[in-house]
């Protein structure tokens, strides 16, 4: 890499840092301004509520997990700019964060579906507060244990290595930045969806 | 959403995945989850949403997310 690559690839890097710490930013103000906003969602809106519920889930996401995805980013970005022009590093680095926050919005959606489903059996089966309670503080429990899993520890070591997860899945092309950015996402739901969950159902 | 319970989530992941001890942060998040569970269980009052009334029970919907005000204003 010339000094004239070089510089192009840290003002990109300092550029993918400063535009992704201003999403996590805008998110978490996007989050603290509604925190003191209670509203109550009736059914009538079925889809509007599904839209925001994708979209506000999509929102916690990028407040959250982005944070946690920092490193990979980055790691992501400098590989990808050693191997192809800082250029396309660039672009292809975005396609990554893109696709990453795509398996998110689909665990959004399954997450809606499952909220949908206890919402029905508790009006169903017609629970009292307490009851409900404690089928949350049961799903609490569950991803106690899971954090003990083998699955759990896959996922983690696949997040925590950066490097060894870009040099196993790394290939050439936007195409593989894609396919890495849902793999990546992947192994994040995988680490974290059921402390997500448990955190929304107790936090909610 | 409480903002705590999602900040205290986005810390714990962020451990789990950068402390240079790998199991550390998962059985100390395992050991917290499965009590604070099990006291929930046996007293439901600890979750922080919960109301005797069930005004904070999923059959309400009541929720305190980003955008909601924007949907009650079309409405």
């Amino acid at each position: 890499m010339d000094k004239t690559q070089a510089n192009l690839f840290y003002l990109q890097r300092n550029l993918i840092l400063g535009l992704l710490s201003a999403l996590v930013a805008a998110a978490w103000a996007g989050l603290v301004w509604h925190s003191h906003t209670t509203t109550e969602m009736t059914m009538t809106h079925a889809v509007g509520y599904a839209r925001h519920f994708i979209a506000d889930w999509v929102i916690m996401m990028v407040a959250m997990m982005l944070p946690t995805a920092l490193p990979m980013i980055i790691t992501f970005h400098k590989v990808q700019a050693a191997n192809r022009q800082p250029r396309d590093a660039f672009a292809t680095t975005w396609v990554f964060v893109a696709a990453y926050l795509v398996v998110w919005a689909f665990a959004g959606l399954a997450a809606y579906v499952g909220m949908q489903a206890a919402e029905a059996a508790i009006v169903r089966f017609a629970l009292p507060p307490a009851a409900a309670a404690q089928i949350g503080g049961a799903i609490i429990v569950v991803a106690g244990i899971y954090q003990l899993t083998p699955l759990k520890d896959v996922c983690l070591s696949k997040c925590r290595g950066p490097t060894d997860f870009i040099v196993t899945a790394w290939d050439d092309g936007a195409r593989s930045a894609l396919e890495m950015g849902l793999l990546h996402g992947a192994y994040c739901l995988g680490c974290c969806w059921l402390l997500l969950s448990s955190s929304f159902r107790s936090a909610s | 959403m409480n903002g705590a319970a999602l900040v205290a989530v986005t810390l714990i992941i962020f451990a789990e995945k950068t402390l240079p001890w790998p199991r550390l942060a998962p059985y100390a998040t395992a050991g917290a989850l499965v009590l604070y569970g099990a006291l929930v269980i046996t007293s439901p009052k600890l979750l922080p949403t919960f109301q005797q009334d069930g005004a904070a029970m999923p059959g309400k919907m009541q929720m305190e997310v980003p955008g909601s005000d924007r949907l009650i204003k079309r409405r």
